[in-house]
């Protein structure tokens, strides 16, 4: 009876114990992995994927992504690049997150001002990035719930924080207004011309620098409360 | 000569003085140089042509904004595909001064299936036109839809504030206010059925 007595009274101090432990090794194991936006697809490395068959959801809708046919494109006469080799100097790109703006500039030229679409049910994170990979297309899933989204050939996807970037978003059109899970979603013209003005990163130079700000003042004011990078 | 000759010839004189005193004094001659006609008036400004493309370049919604001679301002609405090929008249209008139309950034929806035009007052958007792009009426018969007027005769008991765009192919965002002013729920409108739903989620 004793004993008996002895295992009840330590059993909780034995669970708390490896509760503890669980905790906080699970605390420092997801410390060391970069933020995820897209918990679905939170794949490392990230990678294209273009999706010609799949329907998309989004807010419990279902959408169509648009095909995408790279034979195609790659012929597209009317291609062009934002500045084409008229502008020279240092790429950067700018995302106003009071303004819902995001704004480009070439050696200090203004090369594209739009609207976006910032984090919503996910903040977009705040600091100074390099774009760190390019993909045509890729597949962004995560949510839960009425905020559960799976979206097929998301366009024109340029990440430069973990699995948050910069893409073409299909299945809404409410820029100027929050509506990401952390990426900044933008019209598919404008994500397009984007892609293909900036650089991704080359074995001797980092990809197109990309500042995430509270606020901007053209040309180069980025006020940044709590950067993270 | 004799006096009734005399008299005849000064009876002449007299005559053909009076004539020519009143020929002279009668007519005026100009003192200065002035304008004998205005100018002609300036011609009427060009019209002011805007557009705004769908998300996805392929289809354009132009306005054109002309000014007529009684102030008012006449506004067309047409859309285009990229090649401006295919050019279609939707929707005319001539408001007075005190209202202007405008196309907002998120006219399209993202499938290109319907688009939405401002009507407004002072800044304030007063009218939420929608159009199917197709130029096929609504079910209802209507050729367009005022997304305001709809929402308010649902009796949400929030105002109409601003439609700001669309959360998917058929559902327009709309942000309301309440009675006291403040910043109310977010809306859906869905379209066709036009059912109004509530969102927990404030864009």
């Amino acid at each position: 009876m004793s004993s008996t007595k002895r295992r009840n009274t330590n059993a909780p101090l034995l669970v708390a114990g490896i509760s503890l432990v669980v905790f906080l090794g699970s605390a420092y194991h997801f410390s060391r992995l970069p933020l995820c936006a897209n918990t679905f697809t939170c794949t490392r490395p990230l990678e294209e994927q273009i999706d010609n068959q799949s329907a998309g959801m989004f807010l419990g809708q279902t959408v169509i992504p648009p095909k995408i046919d790279l034979l195609t494109e790659s012929k597209d006469p009317t291609f062009t690049v934002l500045g084409d080799s008229t502008y020279e100097g240092e790429k950067h790109i700018y995302v106003d997150l009071s303004a819902q703006k995001l704004y480009a500039f070439q050696g200090g030229t203004p090369i594209m001002e739009t609207l976006i679409s910032s984090g919503l049910w996910g903040r977009t994170p705040i600091g100074n990035f390099n774009i760190q990979s390019k993909f045509r297309a890729t597949r962004m899933a995560g949510g839960r719930g009425s905020d559960a989204y799976d979206l097929p050939n998301v366009p024109h996807t340029m990440f430069f924080y973990g699995d948050f970037g910069l893409h073409g978003a299909y299945w809404h059109n409410n820029f100027g207004h929050p509506m990401s899970h952390g990426c900044v979603n933008m019209r598919l013209i404008d994500a397009r011309d984007l892609f293909n003005w900036a650089d991704g990163p080359t074995a001797s130079r980092s990809g197109t620098p990309v500042s995430v700000c509270d606020s901007f003042t053209s040309p180069d004011i980025c006020i940044q409360q709590k950067p993270i990078k | 000569m004799n006096k009734k000759a005399l008299l005849v010839l000064v009876l002449i004189i007299f005559t053909l003085l009076s004539v020519s005193a009143g020929f002279f004094l009668g007519k005026s001659y100009p003192t200065e140089i002035t304008p004998t006609d205005s100018p002609p008036p300036p011609p009427p400004p060009p019209p002011q042509v805007t557009s705004q493309s769908s998300s996805d370049g392929t289809r354009q919604l132009i306005m054109t904004a002309t000014l007529n001679s009684d102030g008012t301002h006449t506004y067309t609405f047409s859309t285009t595909d990229d090649s401006h090929q295919d050019k279609q008249f939707v929707f005319t209008k001539t408001l007075d001064q005190t209202q202007t139309m405008a196309i907002p950034f998120n006219s399209w929806s993202p499938d290109n299936k319907y688009f939405f035009i401002l009507e407004q007052t002072a800044g304030k958007d007063t009218a939420t036109l929608v159009f199917p792009s197709s130029g096929v009426p609504f079910s209802t018969g209507e050729k367009y839809l005022d997304a305001s007027d709809i929402f308010t005769k649902k009796g949400t008991g929030h105002r109409f504030d601003q439609a700001t765009g669309w959360a998917s192919n058929s559902l327009i965002l709309i942000n309301t206010t309440s009675d006291s002013g403040t910043k109310g729920p977010s809306y859906w409108l869905e379209l066709p059925s036009l059912a109004v739903i509530r969102l927990s989620t404030t864009f």
